[in-house]
């Protein structure tokens, strides 16, 4: 940045060329109460002119914006009620509130059925089945290990060799009294007497005998009765002890079988119970849900208009209210643009002068037809003489208040609107050319009175332009505290006012 | 320091908005001593319509207040629609100022109600959604649209009008790009504080910028820890909105002028933005950048980089008193809500590298 080379600065301005700007309204010479259409027919009343259009559209727009409607539901649908006599007093039930409550019940009725459903669900699925059916299938296993055992020692054993039997021994006690201790572990886990009286009587009872069978034989075996052992275990009543066992343990087989059959159909119940009680659920409180949301949408709507009406008359309530227009004016001084509010002030007052101005016409008018009946029988003269002595007051008091608007439309000029006026505002030159030329009408004689509209779109604009710092005044701690507490010492929090 | 004298004008009848210390101190006062103070105001400057308050709000927006609520920019629904309605106006107008007619005679009834009757409240009804597109796309319109730099017309007509389908409905809620796109006049003077590290807080500060605003500046004169000054660059073939026939280059040149060469200002650093740099090189596709500058190369003028190089050496000519090391330029496009954020952190980083060399 140092090292800028340095330009000429040969530059032309476009005001040079061919170029002549326009601003709106300008060149279509339009009056100001024309050009003051464009802006809303709302705005204009609420951020305007108080004396010509404030009493009805304030009004109704009050009632807009009521704090005691804006509880109220929006619509006919939500204003129906059922009224409800309880103990604990009167409930009034809106169509809303009453789609509402069924649909909250309808969700707790849901939830209690899917809640028992689970439980159910949870009891049946709790069952020990699968459990039972791993024991059966490493009781088989261990069973059929000790049998070959017994039986291979039984045919390949030989006799008074201690260490071989004792090896035998140990293998066959060991998966023995596993496959035992299954068979009890079965035992416990089934929870019908039945099964669980003949699977003692048949698998463990057998399981027992087998047990004691077999070690007699190993016993045999060791002791040179090799024949004698193959015999026993060859024998009718060993064969019948086995089948006693594996039928035992079929039949627990089947008795699972047959309960998990029941508990798929128990499942598929619980399952179907399930989705009806979803679909009937969704059937009834889907379709509150889509009101309830489109209303809740509506509602909002209508909030925000509610919001937007209320925005729009905010400047004019605060302006309207001693309190808080002194607070506006003290926040507008802290923002450095009070010259603003004090040009509404400065036309509120030139309107009361117009105000005043045309109640003195109309008096005037008024008083001209009687003076003119009273004095029908009176010679000319001394009837001239008595008009003059009795509108003199009157006419006097006109002239003043039309060089008081004069004098205030003036200060308003120079002060305000000028670019050179100790307090100049933010507006269009249009505006400022609207207003001389009024002044230099009624200067030429061209015009008899200042027109009460003549500062009506200048007003506008300044209570638009102001629109930024009202917002930012309703934000302030002030204006919070004044809505809230009614009795606020304004000359207090004029005294606490910082320094911007 | 020394006594401030305030002078509303110059010979010519000028505003001048500027403090003029009455002593001699060379430094102008104490201004730029605040390495040690917890907050760091810095003022946003430069003539009306320069982005100054449309940075604000994308500064707010950064920060989560302000328009980032519904609340808040529900309000705002009025200024949007007359601006809407401001444009109509403003192109109608034009088209009979520059003697362009209206081509189809539904626009010109149109055109009619806008000038005599249509109000803002008229825009919550669709169909003028319907009717003021239709008019914006007359050729009529259109042919007086592209002659807009011989009347007054706000920088985002072409946007709103490309979105009445929106605007003009009674449930509309102004998006946040609406509003940073909605010109409102400033006035007065608004701040916003927020933390920037290290224990300090930035304070920045919005000021109007029109002739009449520019007497407002001067309260902020001696605390002032840095300066922002926004110019537009595409404002080199507009006039002034309070003065038709006074030049917006001239003005923002003029104004630069007195508060960079302010001798309260000599130690604070200085953050000149070229904003609307979108809109500039829209401009200079279909207009002439040299016409109004003689000493630029006709040849170049279609070349944004050096159209702004040239005005960069414009304004940077201008500065007598300030110490060049403490001024930074960089260009902007306000409405650009990434381009913003980047370009404010590049300007808060210069800042704060100012005040730690001090």
């Amino acid at each position: 940045m140092n090292n800028t080379t340095s330009t000429s600065s040969q530059i032309g301005s476009p005001s040079d060329k061919p170029h002549s700007p326009i601003t709106s309204g300008s060149h279509l010479n339009l009056p100001p109460n024309q050009i003051s259409t464009q802006v809303s027919n709302k705005k204009v009343v609420t951020i305007a002119s108080p004396t010509t259009t404030k009493p009805t559209v304030t009004q109704s727009q009050v009632n807009l914006v009521n704090p005691s409607e804006s509880g109220r539901s929006g619509s006919s649908f939500s204003q129906s009620k059922i009224t409800l006599r309880t103990c604990c007093g009167v409930v009034e039930l809106t169509s809303m509130k009453l789609a509402c409550l069924l649909g909250m019940m309808v969700t707790v009725v849901g939830l209690v059925v899917l809640a028992a459903v689970a439980i159910a669900a949870f009891i049946t699925a709790s069952s020990k089945s699968t459990d039972i059916l791993i024991a059966v299938g490493k009781v088989t296993s261990l069973f059929e290990s000790s049998n070959s055992l017994v039986l291979k020692y039984t045919f390949v054993g030989a006799a008074a060799d201690l260490s071989m039997y004792n090896s035998y021994q140990f293998n066959y006690k060991n998966s023995t009294q596993e496959m035992k201790t299954l068979l009890q572990t079965i035992l416990r886990n089934l929870d019908d007497a039945s099964i669980q009286k003949t699977f003692n009587s048949t698998s463990i009872e057998a399981s027992n005998t087998l047990d004691s069978l077999n070690s007699q034989t190993m016993i045999m075996v060791f002791q040179d009765q090799k024949a004698d052992a193959q015999a026993k275990i060859s024998s009718d009543s060993y064969n019948t002890i086995l089948k006693t066992f594996e039928g035992g343990l079929d039949q627990l087989v089947s008795f699972v079988q047959t309960k998990e059959k029941e508990k798929d159909t128990q499942v598929l119940a619980i399952t179907l119970v399930q989705l009806v009680v979803i679909v009937v659920s969704l059937f009834v409180i889907l379709p509150i849900i889509v009101f309830v949301f489109t209303y809740a949408i509506n509602r909002d709507s209508l909030y925000l208009d509610k919001i937007r009406r209320a925005n729009a008359i905010m400047l004019m309530d605060t302006m309207e209210d001693d309190g808080l227009r002194a607070l506006f004016k003290i926040h507008c001084e802290k923002e450095k643009s009070v010259e603003n509010y004090l040009l509404l002030e400065k036309i509120q007052y030139f309107r009361s002068l117009c105000e005043r101005s045309l109640d003195l016409q109309m008096r005037l008018f008024g008083d001209n037809n009687v003076l003119s009946d009273i004095s029908s029988d009176i010679s000319g003269d001394s009837a001239q003489s008595s008009k003059k002595k009795k509108e003199s007051p009157l006419e006097k008091e006109y002239a003043e208040v039309e060089a008081k608007k004069y004098e205030v439309a003036f200060e308003i000029f120079t002060e305000f609107l000028e670019v050179t006026g100790d307090m100049a505002v933010n507006i269009s030159h249009v505006l400022v050319d609207a207003v001389k030329d009024k002044l230099d009408k009624f200067n030429d004689k061209q015009i008899e009175t200042l027109p009460e509209d003549m500062f009506n779109i200048l007003e506008k604009e300044t209570c638009l332009v102001m629109m930024d710092t009202h917002h930012r005044f309703k934000q302030s701690l002030a204006f919070q505290r004044e809505m809230k507490i009614d009795k606020i010492k304004v000359d207090k929090l004029k005294k606490k006012k910082v320094d911007f | 320091m020394g006594n401030i004298v305030v002078s509303p004008h110059d010979k010519e009848g000028q505003h001048h908005m500027m403090a003029t210390p009455t002593s001699n101190n060379p430094n102008g006062g104490s201004a730029a001593t605040a390495k040690n103070k917890s907050e760091i105001t810095v003022l946003l400057l430069g003539a009306g319509e320069s982005g100054k308050s449309t940075l604000f709000k994308q500064v707010q927006f950064f920060h989560g207040v302000g328009i980032t609520h519904d609340q808040e920019r529900i309000e705002l629904i009025e200024i949007v629609r007359l601006n809407v309605l401001e444009n109509a106006k403003n192109l109608v107008a034009a088209t009979q100022h520059l003697n362009i007619p209206i081509e189809q005679p539904e626009n010109r009834e149109t055109a009619k109600l806008i000038i005599n009757s249509l109000n803002t409240n008229d825009l919550e009804d669709p169909s003028w959604s319907k009717r003021l597109y239709s008019l914006w796309k007359d050729a009529g319109i259109q042919k007086a649209y592209e002659n807009r730099e011989k009347f007054q017309l706000y920088d985002s007509t072409e946007y709103l009008f490309e979105n009445l389908d929106r605007i003009c409905s009674d449930k509309y809620v102004p998006t946040v790009v609406d509003v940073i796109r909605t010109r409102t006049k400033t006035i007065g003077i608004t701040d916003m504080k927020f933390d920037v590290g290290d224990g300090k807080q930035l304070r920045l500060v919005d000021v109007g910028g029109q002739r009449n605003e520019r007497r407002k500046w001067i309260h902020f004169f001696n605390t002032v820890d840095a300066v922002v000054f926004l110019t537009s660059l595409s404002e080199f073939d507009l006039n002034l909105y309070e003065d038709n026939g006074y030049w917006r280059v001239k003005e923002s040149l003029r104004v630069f002028n007195e508060v960079v060469n302010n001798a309260l200002f000599y130690k604070v650093p200085f953050v000149l933005l070229f904003n609307k740099r979108d809109l500039f090189e829209k401009k200079i596709a279909t207009k002439s950048f040299s016409k109004y500058f003689s000493g630029f190369n006709e040849a170049e003028e279609k070349n944004p980089v050096a159209c702004i190089e040239y005005m960069t050496k414009l304004f940077l000519n201008e500065i007598t008193e300030h110490p060049l090391d403490t001024v930074s330029v960089k260009t902007l496009s306000a409405i650009d809500h990434d381009n913003s954020k980047q370009v404010f952190e590049e300007v808060k980083q210069f800042i704060m590298t100012q005040q730690h060399r001090e």
